[in-house]
């Protein structure tokens, strides 16, 4: 198969990674693959490249002509995350050529306010009413007279997920979970497979159980910091406790803004019991590399669940730590062997709990973590993934003349301003799964 | 008898035989006949929305037979159709492949048997095939029940009684 | 030019529309065109076939034209981007007839649902057409009342003008066309029986319904005017009913609000005979002007006989009648010459 690739491709890019570790494995199955960058010119998550792995180009080089650049491949993939910067392109021209989509996020609230910032006719409650309805309107404004960020954007937008107007026209949608493929379904009324996200190992060979530092274990929680990742929840727990202060320091390596990474100091600090925490900023890979060997153990805390797959938790479970994760969404597909569970409503309990036992069983709970890594490694794996998806292609592509039907039709209802409701929607929907979708029958022409 | 004769607008007709030969023939004979003209395109873009067009036309109650001239007439549904492959490009996967070539990419490969498993319904819904060749016959095999000579053997076979036992004998084309 | 030509058909059917569409054909291949006439069949029983028929003709596409003409709804929905309305024909049971309460479509939530559809498409076709001409003023101002839209005014012309002469001025009425209700050949024969001058007339044409031409066929016998009242009911080849025409006294045409001339009484003007009309008939009214090119009358038996005894009893000032009717009509230049010009302007 000839295949574009949309996706984001600097080295701080998760989903860069992601791309990296499928296009290889699928350009080792035979394929021809060519990378197209996809995050918006000049901003700033465009001004570093990851290793190429094969043939890229940038989304603005054919900007004049995207129908015609892309004309010449079978199907076109396109990455889509919460964050608009890094997927400009893959929103945009998708518009113009569907192909199927490699859905990040189980939501695009972030997405979609950036997305309506670029263009003044674009109203975000006008969206959010159209996909999740009226109700949504209602509780992001109760949401908006307090925190919006945390009472909206972090919580509970998860309740409302919006997609249509980022992918309307999609052929068919990959989840990485299935916790958010029901609702993918529901919203875009096309084909939705889930395969397990692929990232890759960091390393190849096991990595050496670290020692103490200065009698400590290290905590460690990898990517961007914000409220989501639970970061404060860890340090209150410890500072709760000096006996785990005692036991852990606790580690973040990810980009934090200075007013946040004062806040998560101040709370280290300001209690009667002081947590050891290092903010190490954005790292690159090999300092990540370096973190990761270092760690102990690492936190995968989630809330809400946003995400439709971790890489933290993949890298977590691929190096062998003992893993930290939320209880819900995309972790509930994780055995319960293989990680330390938090509930929400329990949180600063769970994580102090599973930090002392962690503490004082820590070579029994590196044992159970080496199980997780060698299951990690085939699940979450290119390979893998690539398998599964070119199956999925193929029956997408199958079925692709058929969607574009569907499209097509509903594009001249709606220039008609006819309802969805409207008599002739059924019988078209028979007409098209008799010609179209059923085995070849001798059936009568007069029925 | 009321015979309505279909056809459709298309450029790529090689030996399409008269259609206004038919119906005189036909009136003749003593039949009441209309002739039924439909637009196509070969637009790649279109090919199934104007399929699924003419599926949705309805003419089931209309006359005692419906003559499908053309491809993509075949599709129209009628309680008693006759699909005349008038030459060698019977279809329009025939067409496809006549002025495209087999196309290596897949989308154009998916959109080739959807057009494909179309067009089999239409034809093998149909109370009888007629053709002008035991070579037609042959590579339509058993859709094809019936070979005439002429448009004048054609007229004959609609309007009179050769129509009825075609379909009840089920008659093969050696 | 490469132009194609749309038109509904209801199978089996025959109508001016389809007279229209070939004569238009043909005109177009006589001024050097090649064409193609399209024939969509067109159901519009039940109405909410009607959902499936519109977008059928949406989802159809045209290949290779340079000009389309399109005549009546839904054909005209098929999608060209240069297309010319001449429009015959809208869905009326929409519009005016809905108003009437005279429409197929029922007061219903679905009912209007559908009329509301139907106008949405119309809009959308209407705004998306090169040029929009009427074939009648009727036509024009349904349009401007249920559109806001402006259309030039394009009379259609006589099919075959060269067929219908000045005959002989012979001693009958002629009444052509299709023979139904809204036609109203029944109300000459009421009107017949109230005449006292020995006028006779001649009624010909196919009828819509085995009832149509009964109740003709009964008023005949009832009222004893099988002498002066003939029916050649059924359909009839042009040349005869040209034949007819050419050598009758004058015409009578009595349609309910009719949306255009009415070919019946243009092929009348054209062979110099004078039109019998009624005030409600519609368009007619352009070309009959009273006591000049003919009678316009009160639709009711006893008027109506009025003016056939003085047509008959005055029968120099009937044909000098008829005379001015023909200078009249032909000084409208309506013409096929002049009507293909402007389509394909």
């Amino acid at each position: 198969m000839k295949l574009a690739w949309y996706t984001p491709y600097s080295q701080y890019s998760a989903i860069g990674a992601f791309s990296r570790e499928v296009v290889t494995a699928l350009i080792e199955k035979g394929h021809a693959v060519t990378i197209i960058r996809c995050e918006k010119p000049n901003s700033c998550v465009s001004k570093t490249e990851a290793p190429h792995v094969t043939k890229l180009v940038n989304a603005s080089s054919f900007q004049h002509d995207v129908p015609g650049f892309l004309a010449d491949f079978d199907v076109v993939v396109y990455n889509v995350g919460n964050h608009f910067s890094n997927h400009y392109f893959s929103i945009e021209h998708q518009r113009q050529v569907p192909g199927v989509t490699l859905l990040h996020d189980y939501m695009l609230h972030h997405l979609l306010a950036e997305w309506c910032e670029e263009d003044e006719n674009r109203s975000y409650l006008d969206v959010l009413a159209h996909e999740a309805g009226a109700d949504s309107v209602l509780a992001f404004h109760a949401a908006a007279k307090n925190d919006i960020q945390k009472d909206w954007y972090m919580s509970n937008a998860a309740r409302y997920p919006v997609l249509r107007f980022a992918m309307a026209n999609t052929l068919g949608v990959v989840t990485h979970a299935d916790f958010y493929s029901e609702s993918t379904r529901k919203l875009l009324h096309c084909p939705v497979t889930t395969i397990p996200l692929a990232y890759p190992h960091r390393s190849e060979t096991e990595l050496e159980t670290p020692t103490r530092t200065n009698g400590k274990l290290t905590l460690l929680t990898i990517g961007d910091v914000n409220i989501n990742k639970r970061c404060e929840s860890i340090i209150k727990s410890i500072a709760s406790s000096p006996e785990l202060a005692k036991h852990w320091r606790y580690r973040i390596a990810g980009r934090v803004t200075k007013t946040y990474g004062a806040h998560l100091m101040r709370l280290a600090s300001e209690r009667e019991v002081c947590v050891e925490l290092d903010l190490l900023g954005a790292v690159d890979d090999a300092q990540l590399n370096a973190e990761v060997a270092k760690a102990n153990a690492i936190s995968c805390l989630r809330f809400p669940i946003i995400e439709g797959a971790s890489a933290s938790v993949v890298t977590s479970l691929a190096s062998g730590r003992p893993t930290l994760v939320s209880q819900g969404g995309c972790y509930d597909e994780i055995p319960d062997s293989m990680v330390f569970r938090v509930a929400i409503d329990s949180e600063l309990d769970s994580i102090q709990k599973h930090l002392m036992h962690i503490a004082d069983n820590y070579e029994m709970t590196v044992f159970q973590a080496a199980k997780a890594r060698a299951w990690v490694k085939k699940r979450h794996s290119g390979n893998h993934y690539a398998t599964s998806l070119c199956s999925f292609l193929d029956s997408t592509i199958a079925e692709f003349p058929v969607i574009e039907l569907a499209d097509q039709i509903a594009e001249n209802l709606s220039q008609w301003n006819w309802q969805s409701d409207c008599p002739v929607v059924n019988q078209l929907d028979g007409v098209i799964n008799h010609l179209f979708r059923s085995t070849t029958s001798k059936s009568k022409a007069g029925i | 008898m009321k015979i309505l004769l279909a056809t459709s607008t298309k450029q790529f007709h090689h030996r399409e035989i008269e259609i206004e030969t038919l119906r005189d023939q036909l009136q003749a004979l003593g039949a009441l006949t209309d002739i039924l003209v439909l637009p196509f395109s070969m637009n790649k873009q279109h090919l199934l929305s104007q399929l699924s067009s003419y599926r949705m036309l309805d003419v089931r109650h209309v006359g005692d037979c419906l003559v499908s001239m053309s491809a993509p007439t075949h599709i129209l549904r009628h309680p008693n159709k006759v699909v005349v492959f008038s030459d060698s490009s019977t279809q329009l996967v025939d067409t496809w492949d006549e002025q495209d070539g087999y196309l290596d990419r897949q989308p154009m490969h998916a959109i080739r048997k959807l057009l494909y498993r179309a067009e089999q319904v239409g034809i093998q819904e149909a109370a009888l095939g007629v053709c002008f060749s035991n070579l037609t016959a042959r590579r339509m095999q058993t859709m094809v029940r019936c070979v005439v000579t002429d448009s004048v053997h054609l007229a004959a076979q609609l309007a009179g009684k050769h129509l009825k036992s075609s379909r009840l004998s089920g008659k093969k084309v050696a | 030019m490469k132009i194609f030509v749309l038109n509904n058909m209801v199978p089996f059917v025959r109508g001016g529309a389809e007279e229209l569409a070939s004569h238009l054909v043909q005109q177009l291949q006589e001024h050097g065109h090649r064409v193609e006439l399209l024939k969509i069949p067109f159901k519009y029983d039940p109405p909410e076939h009607i959902y499936s028929e519109m977008l059928a003709c949406r989802m159809m596409r045209i290949e290779d034209a340079d000009l389309v003409i399109a005549l009546k709804f839904p054909a005209y929905l098929i999608p060209h981007p240069n297309k010319v309305l001449w429009l015959v024909h809208q869905y009326r049971q929409a519009y005016d007839m809905w108003d009437a309460g005279t429409s197929n479509i029922p007061s219903t939530q679905n009912g209007i649902e559908l009329k509301r559809c139907i106008a949405e498409a119309d809009t959308d076709c209407f705004k998306n057409v090169k040029r929009i001409c009427g074939i009648s003023p009727v036509i024009q101002d349904r349009l401007k009342r249920f559109h806001g839209l402006e259309s030039e005014l394009l009379r259609t012309p006589l099919n075959a003008p060269e067929e219908f002469v000045e005959g002989e001025y012979g001693d009958y009425i002629f009444c052509g066309g299709r023979i139904n209700q809204t036609k109203r050949q029944f109300l000459l024969v009421e009107a017949m029986r109230h005449t006292v001058s020995k006028c006779k007339l001649v009624i010909a044409g196919p009828a819509d319904s085995p009832t149509d031409g009964d109740l003709l066929k009964t008023l005949v016998q009832k009222y004893g005017l099988a002498d002066r009242v003939h029916l050649d009911i059924g359909f009839h080849p042009r040349e005869k009913i040209a034949s007819w025409v050419s050598n009758s006294l004058a015409c009578a045409y009595l349609p309910i609000d009719e949306d255009s001339l009415g070919y019946v009484s243009m092929e009348a003007n054209q062979a110099a005979k004078a039109v019998l009309t009624v005030d409600d008939s519609g368009g007619i009214l352009d070309l009959v002007f009273h006591n000049e090119t003919g009678w316009v009358s009160e639709p009711d038996p006893i008027h109506l006989a009025t003016q056939l005894d003085r047509m008959h009893e005055k029968r120099a000032e009937t044909i000098a009648m008829g005379k001015n009717a023909k200078e009249s009509w032909l000084s409208m230049g309506i013409n096929w010459q002049n009507t293909i010009e402007r389509l394909v302007a």
